[in-house]
């Protein structure tokens, strides 16, 4: 729920997959699931390289 | 009336920051200012014991440390505990917060601490310890430790404790319930009237002073970077060694990865009660990106994953347990220059 | 029209009469009523006075007895008469007085039985605290006849309710009423006043935890409007036999406390617009959003300026109740919410379960873990022991404040709040 995350105080946030496997998803064949997975963490290293603002 | 009395390596001229992974160690009599204090409280009391830890110590072995330090304590058959003044500083602050809230709690005797209203221990007290404020520097110990002594007075002397404003205590902000003259759908009329006419009103409860975390700056090189994994989503080595539990834990543990370039259902599992386990439990890859994180690393797009994993179970955690591990967290990734961190969630 | 009758007393008699004030219950007429229904196999009834040393346990619903004399069809639409509520005519109503259906929950198979404990104590301490206390309660306690499925069974007990509500009210048809009020069907709008709307955010997620309306679960529901005059007349039934201090009982939707001030300052402070009903609970966060928003937009079609929002039971219900907040000042309209508190066993944990910044206005109705102390009575009615335990329902005990039936109640019928300890 990244809007918790907003909420609290957290700065850099990236929306996961889901509750029950917020870096993965079951439902894709194995390839394509580190292919999601491969995204989202990119999309963190991303967040981390860029300044960012409070609020 | 018997005073144990706690500090910190400092404090107690252990050490100064070289010192601060000191383990807990104990006094006879008074140390630091607890000698100062035993003197405001004008033959009234005697401090029996200081007891004392590393605060880098404390953070890291929180557990532990208050369990040994618990006995220490209650060894000396106190009456009274006392905490501190912690100041500005915040470990020492957290520190003293944890061990005045443990001590009130367990041993059930008058326990008070002090320090800045700001300081993040004050995040950690729970009733029926009490904080009195401070400023952030150390100049003020003698006004501090007179204020302590008072207020310690008073609580072994059995007075009634009243508005924190008066008493010159820091309000933990707990909440009770009373039977109000008025029902809810009565009293909350006039305050909608007020509102609509951009009068002014009270709400009956405020909203969460929820705190402005400044962002740390960008990572310049990211390829030269030390990226570290922590996760509340429960992800432990199979057989979960140390036992952490689904809900409400209060621990946090690390666990080596350099020899990993993945996890699997036979090196790893997710013990977190809040969400249901199975796809984590097949891949916990899906809660905890290592193999991506490795293969990231490879190609040099990282600079290095940190060589252990931090991990919790954040199901039904208060937020004052989750705030402190963080703090820890925190403290531990510093030390081993960890440059970002992935937190991944539930 | 609601024409009022007054209740002194209540007592068991070979008829079944009102006569100023005092109303009679033929005990017999009224089981034999009840046993028509081929669900239940016993009923129990009894009389728990303000004052008794009493205490009722097993609380499953709450309701005032009301009938329809005059005009299209009758009361509890759905159940008591054709799903096709139409509320002009009169209708009467008993006062200080309450039907309390009881009951111990079980299903077939492992359906989800979630029984909540639900209490009150006619005097002491805990009277202070629960409206009940106040009013002459027909108690009526009710057991399965066989094996039934949780929502037979809660269907049932519902309908031995409204039944027996119908039935005591009826002994006032040709009867002087203690008082007469008119309640408008069409608001005249002062333009120089704020319109305020009520937005009853309900349960609506199992057979334990819902709202039905005009007989039907609300489960599925989009927002709709409501006509306070439907409410009057039964159109919305409680299903709440969990979190008895903060879930809605059938009672507080036909004499529902905001609605009552609503009306009275009508025309002077404020202009009441409507009542919308909100299904809580919904299970994604897309569809929370999606029903908060529209509540908000039929709020802004009835022109509101203002809006009440209220809850019922707790846990992510607090999510669609926040999100009906955010909704309605994004369109503009200042909000009022009423809201319990989970500070903890302690009263040092966050009395939110969740926020949004714009909830600047909440009146609170209580923190529901804090601990009562239920002191021994000498009656017990509803149950021989406290659920799920072996203790006895008139001895001693300590339970947490979510037990004891409306003290916490997001209707704000109650008058417990929580306030800073320091503050006292």
């Amino acid at each position: 729920m990244p809007e918790v995350a907003k909420k609290i105080g957290c700065n850099r946030v990236v929306k996961g997959v889901a509750i029950t496997n917020p870096t993965g998803d079951p439902g894709l064949p194995i390839e394509e699931e580190r292919s999601l997975r491969r995204k989202v963490v990119l999309q963190a290293l991303s967040a981390l390289e860029k300044e960012v603002k409070t609020g | 009336m018997r005073v144990v009395y706690y500090m910190n390596q400092f404090f107690a001229g252990i050490g100064g920051e070289d010192k601060a992974y000191e383990p807990p160690t104990e006094f006879e009599g008074p140390v630091g200012p607890a000698r100062l204090f035993e003197k405001k409280l004008g033959g009234k009391g005697i401090v029996v014991k200081t007891v004392s830890c590393g605060d880098n110590y404390f953070a890291e072995n929180a557990e532990k440390v208050k369990g040994e330090l618990l006995e220490r304590i209650r060894s000396a058959s106190p009456d009274v505990f006392v905490a501190g003044p912690a100041f500005g500083s915040g470990r020492h602050g957290i520190a003293c917060a944890t061990i005045t809230s443990t001590v009130a709690k367990e041993l059930k005797i008058p326990a008070v601490t002090a320090m800045h209203p700001e300081n993040p221990g004050i995040d950690v007290m729970s009733m029926p310890a009490y904080v009195l404020p401070t400023e952030i520097m150390a100049t003020t110990m003698d006004n501090v430790l007179t204020r302590i002594s008072k207020f310690v007075l008073k609580l072994v002397e059995g007075q009634a404790i009243g508005d924190s404003k008066v008493e010159g205590y820091i309000s933990l902000g707990r909440r009770v319930n009373i039977i109000d003259p008025l029902t809810g759908a009565d009293r909350l009329f006039p305050l909608l009237w007020a509102k609509l006419k951009a009068e002014d009103f009270t709400t009956e409860v405020p909203l969460p002073k929820y705190e402005v975390i400044p962002p740390p700056p960008a990572i310049n090189e990211i390829a030269k970077a030390t990226i570290a994994l922590v996760t509340e989503s429960g992800v432990v080595p199979k057989g979960n060694p140390d036992g952490l539990v689904s809900w409400s834990e209060e621990r946090w543990f690390k666990y080596p990865i350099s020899h990993l370039d993945d996890f699997t259902s036979t090196t790893h599992q997710t013990v977190h009660g809040g969400y249901e386990n199975t796809n984590v439990n097949q891949d916990p890859d899906r809660a905890v990106p290592l193999d991506v994180v490795r293969a990231l690393e490879k190609e040099g797009r990282i600079g290095k994953v940190a060589d252990f994993l931090l991990t919790t179970s954040g199901n039904v955690c208060t937020t004052d347990s989750a705030k402190r591990m963080g703090c820890e967290m925190a403290e531990y990734l510093r030390r081993e220059r960890v440059d970002g961190v992935i937190l991944t969630s539930t | 029209m609601v024409k009022t009758y007054d209740i002194d007393s209540i007592v068991f008699s070979d008829r079944t009469a009102y006569d100023q004030g005092v109303l009679s219950i033929r005990e017999g007429e009224l089981k034999a009523l009840l046993l028509e229904d081929e669900d239940i196999g016993s009923v129990v009834l009894g009389i728990a006075r303000p004052g008794d040393s009493a205490r009722i346990v097993h609380l499953y619903d709450v309701i005032e007895p009301r009938t329809k004399v005059e005009g299209p069809g009758g009361v509890f639409s759905g159940w008591l008469a054709p799903p096709s509520g139409n509320a002009i005519g009169t209708i009467h109503r008993l006062s200080r007085a309450a039907v309390i259906t009881c009951t111990e929950l079980s299903s077939e198979g492992d359906e989800y039985t979630e029984q909540g404990e639900g209490v009150v104590d006619m005097s002491g301490p805990i009277a202070e605290m629960t409206p009940f206390s106040q009013t002459v309660n027909v108690v009526v306690e009710v057991k399965a006849k066989r094996k039934l499925t949780i929502d037979e069974y809660t269907k049932a007990v519902t309908r031995a309710g409204l039944k027996t509500a119908k039935y005591l009210a009826d002994t006032t048809v040709q009867k002087i009423p203690s008082g007469t009020e008119v309640l408008p069907g069409r608001f005249t709008i002062n333009p120089d006043l704020p319109n305020i709307v009520l937005i009853l955010v309900v349960a609506g997620t199992s057979p334990t935890l819902d709202t039905y309306v005009y007989g039907r679960s609300c489960i599925g529901m989009v927002p709709t409007l409501v006509h306070p005059n439907e409410m009057a007349e039964g159109a919305l039934v409680a299903f709440s036999s969990m979190a008895s201090s903060s879930a809605n009982k059938t009672y507080y939707y036909q004499k529902n406390p905001l609605i009552e001030n609503l009306h009275s300052h009508h025309g002077t402070r404020h202009n009441f617009v409507g009542v919308i009903i909100q299904r809580g609970y919904s299970y994604e966060y897309n569809d929370k959003e999606r029903i908060a928003s529209h509540s908000a937009n039929l709020a802004r079609f009835l022109k509101a300026n203002g809006a009440i929002i209220t809850s019922e039971g707790g846990g992510h219900i607090l999510i669609d109740t926040m999100l009906a907040c955010r909704e309605c000042e994004e369109r503009g309209i200042k909000t009022a919410v009423v809201m319990i508190e989970q500070t903890g066993k302690d009263g040092t944990g966050s009395p939110w379960t969740d926020f949004v910044p714009e909830a600047n206005l909440v009146v609170s109705v209580g923190n529901v873990d804090e601990f009562v102390h239920l002191r021994p009575v000498k009656t017990a009615y509803g149950g021989k022991k406290y659920l799920k335990t072996e203790i006895a329902a008139n001895a001693a005990n300590d339970v947490r404040i979510k037990d004891i039936c409306c003290v916490n109640s997001m209707l704000g019928a109650a008058r417990v709040r929580s306030v800073y300890e320091d503050r006292k």
